[in-house]
């Protein structure tokens, strides 16, 4: 087995997987519901009645937008989860996972107050979502980027009792929250502009995302989207035969 | 012909053909430019470095040639494996290429084809923990040129023999646990800094780079002093020696075996980048080491077996890719707490059930955790005491504990905005001992324990995010 799938087989079977796994496939599910339903969190579809699209994004609730906040997200936020679980009495650990939710979400409902009606304003089609695109890519590799991605892996000791561990889990998924809106805002407007397609472009997103949170923190400096520099290390080099020892 | 490495001290006091020949393959190393893959800084840059330092230190000028960017980013510089269970396999590789790099320059220079890497044995008795003369020397034996081995900047060339411990080999299991402390280390990525310390890692491993302090103590420049190889070299004998014992437990699982994801290179004699895995370097692997000795200085009881049948494809070790016991969370102090100049004392408060960590420790073993140390030194040493209320034990005046902890890479590993993390060193130390010695039909509950950190030689405050207690079971 390919050392990436193990890895992840093995995170599984330690259970740190499961819980951010399910809240992000249930998230996925009730977004693909929701835009089957013409009520997705895409400024058309978001449109409650209207599903062909057109519809003013302002109309995207705040329930939509954090769906897709959980959706694309949690996956990012796995290290943040598994630190509160390990460090959590096993009998407070839901509690504070529950905590670090409100914390981290809390930064992202703030951030849509924003967003929302900022896609509103530049409303959608492809030209829009290409020059958002374009935008993001260009943020994601400037030194306040960077600046955020390093801070968004960082931790901060949890009180084992009591109320201390719910303050603490809650200003850990704040400490985590902040950044990760400075680093991803632009790339959630991409999901919001384009015409069709919203569950695609969420996933690409979502990849690309998972890909720059992937890279090593770096001196923040104008460079290259750690995403593709991971993906450059993820794809084998050529080199040449070691010879055997003498 | 194979190279065989062999006891430094066995090589004779003064210089010696080895010790010459690796002299001066360093020195005609050194002539050549970074941006050269054999060469010494090239070598060096591959476990750390740091622009500003190598300048300020005199390794480079700020107008000498680098590495192309392609090579860095972890892949060629800075690629070194700390904290975590990567540490050993990652080191054996860069021994190896080291080893070939000056080998194949020992021969170009007119010396033996089989030339191998000494090693410093520091627990072979009082006299071998004063580093060999031929790395104090100034002179070469020709009395006139320089001696590139005793070159770099040291604060000691002696080590403390109360400061370094064999405690490691007594580790069962490679594998650390999240809050445990295994032979190897904890579950990582490719990581240059910045998670769970193995045991050998810890002590001997970080003990012997802090006791020698200059070039040695900083991650960034460790590389570029002569005696860190035969330090190195030291650290994958005592694995070596380890894995020849039945009892003890080996990781196999893929992600490590095949591991990492990004893989580990390392340049050959011919300048040729070559990736190779874990699994590479274990016994009758291409990059597998012969010692002439695996009981010397190790602390493991003799065992009856040959060295042929512990070398090689013979490994005693049990193989496994099941993870070690998970370990739970027993209690925790309230926060951050701050090292200086003074010492910081703070309580680790228990959870309600009394007996939790009395009476526990037959059938688990229990851990002090430091959480998340940081700090802007390079290097550190705590110092931590643990002690328990008379009335909790048995004992009249209460156990306690003490433990030295040297920390390597700190500095690294505590930068957010630097290129290694920010989450500091987490390290975990076995207290079943003092666990053990709390009496569980003493009728006083035990709701606490104080846990008094001192910093030896403080140059900047150390924090530590969280003081905590963990129980794994035992197997």
């Amino acid at each position: 087995m390919s050392p990436g799938l193990s890895a992840l087989q093995l995170a599984w079977r330690r259970g740190g997987l499961r819980g951010p796994v399910l809240v992000a496939l249930g998230a996925w599910l009730l977004l693909a519901y929701l835009e089957g339903r013409g009520q997705g969190a895409r400024c058309g579809g978001g449109h409650h009645h209207a599903a062909a699209g057109g519809g003013p994004c302002a109309s995207l609730g705040l329930i939509d937008w954090l769906l897709m906040v959980a959706a694309m997200m949690t996956p990012l936020l796995v290290p943040i989860i598994n630190h509160v679980w390990r460090s959590s009495l096993a009998r407070r650990r839901f509690d504070s996972l529950l905590a670090l939710g409100l914390g981290y979400g809390a930064c992202w409902a703030a951030a849509g107050a924003v967003l929302i009606p900022a896609a509103a304003a530049l409303g959608q089609g492809w030209p829009t979502a290409a020059a958002i695109a374009a935008a993001s890519v260009a943020w994601s590799c400037s030194p306040i980027a960077q600046y955020a991605r390093n801070r968004c892996h960082r931790v901060r000791g949890i009180h084992p009792f009591g109320w201390a561990a719910d303050r603490d889990s809650l200003a850990q998924g704040a400490m985590a929250g902040g950044p990760c809106v400075l680093a991803c805002w632009p790339w959630m407007l991409i999901p919001m502009s384009v015409p069709v397609g919203h569950a695609g472009v969420t996933l690409a997103v979502t990849l690309f995302l998972f890909l720059e949170r992937l890279g090593e923190p770096r001196k923040p400096a104008w460079r290259v989207s750690p995403a593709l520099t991971t993906l450059r290390l993820l794809i084998p080099r050529r080199t040449s035969t070691w010879q055997p020892a003498g | 012909m194979p190279r065989v490495r062999v006891d430094v001290s066995s090589l004779g006091a003064g210089w010696n053909p080895t010790l010459e020949w690796y002299a001066k393959a360093v020195a005609k190393l050194q002539t050549l430019p970074a941006t050269d893959r054999t060469s010494w800084r090239y070598l060096g840059g591959i476990h750390g470095y740091k622009r500003e330092t190598w300048i300020s230190k005199g390794v480079i000028t700020d107008k000498d040639p680098l590495p192309p960017d392609t090579e860095w980013d972890g892949r060629m510089w800075n690629q070194c494996q700390h904290q975590g269970y990567f540490f050993l396999p990652w080191h054996r590789g860069y021994l190896h290429a080291f080893e070939e790099i000056v080998g194949a320059t020992v021969k170009a220079l007119g010396g033996p084809s089989d030339w191998a890497l000494p090693y410093w044995n520091y627990f072979d008795g009082d006299s071998a923990l004063q580093m060999h003369a031929a790395f104090t020397d100034p002179k070469m034996p020709d009395k006139t040129t320089d001696n590139p081995l005793a070159a770099p900047p040291r604060t000691n060339t002696a080590l403390d023999k109360t400061k370094i411990s064999l405690d490691a080999m007594k580790n069962k299991i490679y594998t650390s646990a999240s809050g445990t402390s295994g032979f190897g280390g904890g579950v990582t990525i490719f990581k240059h800094f910045g998670g769970l310390t193995g045991a050998l890692e810890l002590n001997p491993h970080n003990s012997v780079h802090r006791r020698i302090g200059g070039f040695m103590e900083d991650p960034n420049t460790a590389g570029l002093d002569p005696i860190f190889w035969l330090h190195h070299c030291n650290v994958d004998r005592l694995w070596a020696a380890w894995l020849t014992r039945k009892d003890h437990v080996m990781e196999d699982g893929d992600a490590w075996k095949n591991g990492p994801v990004r893989k580990f290179e390392m340049p050959g004699p011919d300048g040729q980048l070559h990736a190779f895995t874990s699994a590479e370097t274990m016994p009758g692997g291409r990059l597998a080491p012969t010692y002439d000795d695996l009981q010397n200085g190790t602390g493991l009881p003799a065992v009856s077996s040959s060295l042929e049948e512990v070398e090689a494809e013979a490994m005693p070790a049990r193989l496994s890719s099941e993870p070690p016991p998970p370990a739970t969370l027993v209690g925790a102090n309230s926060g951050r707490i701050t090292i200086g100049e003074t010492a910081a004392t703070t309580d680790v408060r228990l959870q309600p059930q009394a007996t939790e960590l009395a009476g526990l420790a037959a059938e688990q073993r229990v851990f002090l955790n430091l959480e998340n140390i940081r700090g802007r030194a390079s290097s550190a040493t705590l110092t931590v005491r643990i002690s328990a209320p008379a009335a909790a034990s048995a004992l009249t005046e209460g156990p306690s504990f003490s433990q030295s902890i040297d920390l390597f890479g700190l500095a690294e590993s505590s930068g957010a905005d630097g290129e290694h993390g920010g989450n500091g060193i987490s390290v975990a130390i076995d207290i079943t001992e003092i666990a053990n010695q709390l009496a569980p039909d003493s009728g006083t509950p035990v709701e606490q324990l104080e846990v008094r950190i001192e910093q030896e030689d403080a140059e900047a405050p150390v924090t530590v995010e969280r003081v905590s207690i963990y129980k794994q079971p035992v197997g």
